[in-house]
C-alpha cells in the first residue's frame, strides 16, 4: 500500500501539485546559473523526472519504519537516501542535458554552475516526500488499529452475547420452574425465596453480560449465587466448595466465565452421580497472573459427558480478550474432572 | 376401577414432591414407590410392580430410556422431563404420555386418563411385538449396554465387552470372564453398537474389532477368529467379507 498512490485522492493532489515542485527544482538552479529562458522546457522536463525518485521514498520510509526504528537509523537512511536520489539525478540530467544540447545549448553550458543548488533542491524534496509519507504512514496506522480495536470490541460482545445465550439454559430455567411450582404447595416461603434468587441471578449477569470486565468478586458471586439455585434442585447431592484468595476481590476479568464452569461441573459431573458430589472454585494469584480451579466429581460411565460447547464458548472468550496470555485447560482422571484457568493480571476494576 | 399403582422416579426431590402433591388429589392412585434414580426404578418395577412409572430422563446411571428398555415390558410409562428434544425418541418407545416441566396438575391427569384406558385394553403393559426399544440417543452409538439381572442392573461400557453371541431370544455379553444375558434380538444390539468397532462376524457372533488378534484358516473357505484372550470365535463368509472391510 503506497501511502500516495493507494488513495486517489492523494494520488490527484500529487498529480496537481508535483508538475509545480518538478519543474521548480530544475528551473530554479537553472536561472540561479544564468540559463537562457528559451531553453527552460528541457530543464524543467528533467525536473518532472525527479517525481519517481520521490514517490519511491515512501518503500525507503517502509524499510526504516519511524515508530519501531531507531530515530539516528531513520536519519541515516533518509539521508542516504536523498543524497544518492540527488546524484543520480544529477547524472541522469547531465546526460539528458547533453543529448539535448544541440536543441537548446545553455542547459548543459552552465550545468557545472547548478550542479550545487540542483542537488541541494533534490535531496530536501526527497527529505520532505520521506515527512509527508511518516505522517500520512502514522495516520493511516492510526485508523487502521482503531479498526482492529473496533471490531475486536464487537467480537467480545458478539462472544458475551453467545455466553449470554448459552448461559441462560432454557433447561435450567424449566427445571428451575419446576422446582418452584413444587415449592408453591409444599413450602410457599421457599418458593418465593426460589423466585427471588433467581431473578437475582439472571439480573446480575445480565448485568455482567454488559460490561466488558467485571471485578473477580462479582464472578465468584454470580457463580456461587447459580449454584445455590442449582442446590434447591439437588439437595444434600450437591456440595459447594470456594476457596477464594483474599486479595483477588477487586481484579477485573471478563464477565460470565466462571459461571459456565461452574455450570458444566453440576450438568456434566454432580448430576450423573447418585450420590452426587462436591463442586470445587478455588481461585489464587500468581506473580502476575490469576489461577482458576473447578473441579468436580462424574461419573466416567455416564453417556453424558458434555459436547463441550461450554468450554469451547469461555476458550473462545478468552481468545479474543487475552489472545495467547490466557489458558483454558480441562483433565479428566479418576472420575474427576478438573478445568485449569489462568489469566493475565490487569489493574484494578 | 382399581386403583393405578405408581411409581415416580425422578433424580430432584422437588420434582418427586410436585408430583406426590398432585397424585395426592387423586383417590385412584396410589403411589407405590419413589425412587431417586434408575436402578431404583427397575428394583421398583421387579419388586412392587407398578402399572406405571412417571420417569424423568436425565438422571445418574441410568437414564429414563435405559429404565425403559430394562423394564418397559412390565410396566406403562409417562416420561416427565424439561427436554422437549426427547418427545419424538418417547413416542417411539411407546411411551404413554410426555409431560414437559413445569406441567400441572391437569396435564398430569389427563396423562394419567391415558394411562388407564391403554392399560384397560391391555393389561399386561405393551406386548414385547410393541417394544423395540432403542436407548441410543439421536444420531450417536450407544456407549454401555445396560442389563437386568431380576432387581439388579449391570452397566457395562462396550469398549469392556469382548463380544456377544446370540442365544434364542437373549444374548450373551462376554465380559472377561463374565457372561450377562440380555433379553434382545442380537440384531437390535447390533444396530445401537458403533458398527466401525462390533462387526457381526457370524449369524450368532458380534465382536468387537479391539479383541481380535488374528484370523486363522480353520478348514478350506472356514475361518475362525482368534481373539488376544485366546478365545476362538466362527466367521461365517459374509462375516468374513465384514471383516476385510474394515481391517
Amino acid at each position: 500500500m503506497h501511502p500516495v498512490l493507494s488513495h486517489p485522492h492523494r494520488r490527484r493532489l500529487f498529480i496537481i501539485l508535483w508538475p509545480l515542485f518538478g519543474a521548480g527544482a530544475g528551473l530554479l538552479p537553472f536561472w540561479w546559473a544564468g540559463g537562457q529562458l528559451g531553453d527552460a522546457w528541457a530543464v524543467a522536463l528533467w525536473g518532472e523526472a525527479l517525481g519517481l525518485p520521490v514517490l519511491a521514498a515512501a518503500y525507503v520510509c517502509r524499510a526504516a519504519p519511524i515508530t519501531t526504528s531507531d530515530p539516528w537509523r531513520v536519519l541515516v537512511t533518509i539521508s542516504l537516501a536523498a543524497l544518492i536520489t540527488a546524484g543520480l539525478w544529477l547524472e541522469a540530467g547531465r546526460a539528458w542535458l547533453w543529448l539535448v544540447s544541440p536543441a537548446a545549448p545553455s542547459p548543459y553550458a552552465v550545468f557545472p554552475t547548478m550542479t550545487m543548488p540542483a542537488a541541494l533542491g533534490a535531496a530536501l524534496l526527497f527529505m520532505l516526500a520521506s515527512a509527508v509519507n511518516y505522517t500520512l504512514t502514522a495516520g493511516d496506522e492510526r485508523q487502521a488499529v482503531a479498526a482492529r480495536m473496533l471490531q475486536a470490541e464487537i467480537g467480545a460482545r458478539d462472544a458475551e452475547l453467545r455466553a449470554l445465550r448459552a448461559q441462560v439454559n432454557p433447561h435450567f430455567l424449566f427445571n428451575c420452574l419446576h422446582s418452584i411450582s413444587s415449592l408453591i404447595g409444599s413450602s410457599p416461603a421457599g418458593a418465593r425465596q426460589m423466585c427471588i434468587e433467581l431473578a437475582d441471578f439472571f439480573r446480575e449477569s445480565l448485568r455482567a453480560g454488559a460490561q466488558n470486565r467485571i471485578a473477580l468478586s462479582s464472578e465468584v458471586d454470580l457463580a456461587r449465587r447459580y449454584l445455590e439455585i442449582e442446590r434447591l434442585r439437588f439437595g444434600s447431592r450437591l456440595g459447594i466448595n470456594f476457596q477464594v484468595a483474599d486479595d483477588v476481590g477487586d481484579i477485573p476479568m471478563p464477565a460470565l466465565l466462571l459461571q459456565p464452569l461452574v455450570e458444566n461441573a453440576v450438568r456434566h459431573g454432580i448430576a450423573t452421580l447418585v450420590d452426587g458430589g462436591t463442586v470445587t472454585l478455588e481461585v489464587t494469584r500468581h506473580t502476575g497472573r490469576i489461577a482458576v480451579r473447578v473441579e468436580n466429581p462424574f461419573d466416567p460411565d455416564e453417556e453424558r459427558h458434555g459436547t463441550g460447547i461450554g468450554l469451547k464458548n469461555v476458550r473462545a472468550r478468552l481468545e479474543t480478550t487475552y489472545g495467547p496470555l490466557a489458558t483454558l485447560h480441562a483433565e479428566s482422571n479418576d472420575a474427576r474432572f478438573t478445568v485449569l484457568l489462568s489469566i493475565p493480571l490487569e489493574g484494578p476494576a | 376401577m382399581t386403583r393405578l399403582r405408581i411409581a415416580i422416579v425422578d433424580d430432584e426431590a422437588p420434582a418427586r414432591q410436585v408430583l406426590r402433591e398432585y397424585l395426592s388429589a387423586d383417590p385412584d392412585v396410589e403411589i407405590v414407590a419413589e425412587c431417586a434414580n434408575g436402578f431404583e426404578a427397575v428394583k421398583a418395577v421387579t419388586e412392587v410392580h407398578p402399572d406405571l412409572l412417571l420417569l424423568d430422563v436425565q438422571m445418574p446411571k441410568l437414564n429414563g430410556f435405559e429404565v425403559l428398555q430394562l423394564v418397559g415390558r412390565e410396566v406403562a410409562v409417562v416420561f416427565a422431563t424439561a427436554y422437549d428434544e426427547y418427545a419424538l425418541r418417547a413416542f417411539e418407545v411407546h411411551a404413554i404420555d410426555y409431560l414437559l416441566k413445569p406441567f400441572g396438575a391437569d396435564r398430569l391427569h389427563e396423562a394419567l386418563g391415558v394411562a388407564r384406558k391403554r392399560l384397560a385394553q391391555n393389561p399386561g403393559g405393551p406386548t414385547p411385538g410393541q417394544l423395540t426399544v432403542d436407548a441410543r440417543p439421536p444420531g450417536a452409538w450407544i456407549s454401555r449396554i445396560v442389563i437386568r439381572d431380576g432387581a439388579n442392573v449391570h452397566v457395562v461400557a462396550t469398549d469392556k465387552v469382548d463380544y456377544i453371541e446370540a442365544q434364542d431370544d437373549y444374548v450373551s455379553v462376554k465380559v472377561g470372564d463374565r457372561s450377562l444375558l440380555k433379553e434382545q434380538p442380537l440384531t437390535d444390539l447390533e444396530r445401537q453398537l458403533d458398527p466401525q468397532r462390533f462387526v457381526r462376524i457370524h449369524r450368532s457372533f458380534l465382536m468387537n474389532l479391539d479383541r481380535l488378534a488374528r484370523l486363522e484358516l480353520a478348514a478350506k473357505d472356514s475361518r475362525v477368529a482368534v481373539l488376544k484372550d485366546g478365545r476362538q470365535l466362527p466367521v461365517s463368509r459374509s462375516g468374513y467379507t465384514r471383516l476385510k472391510e474394515l481391517l
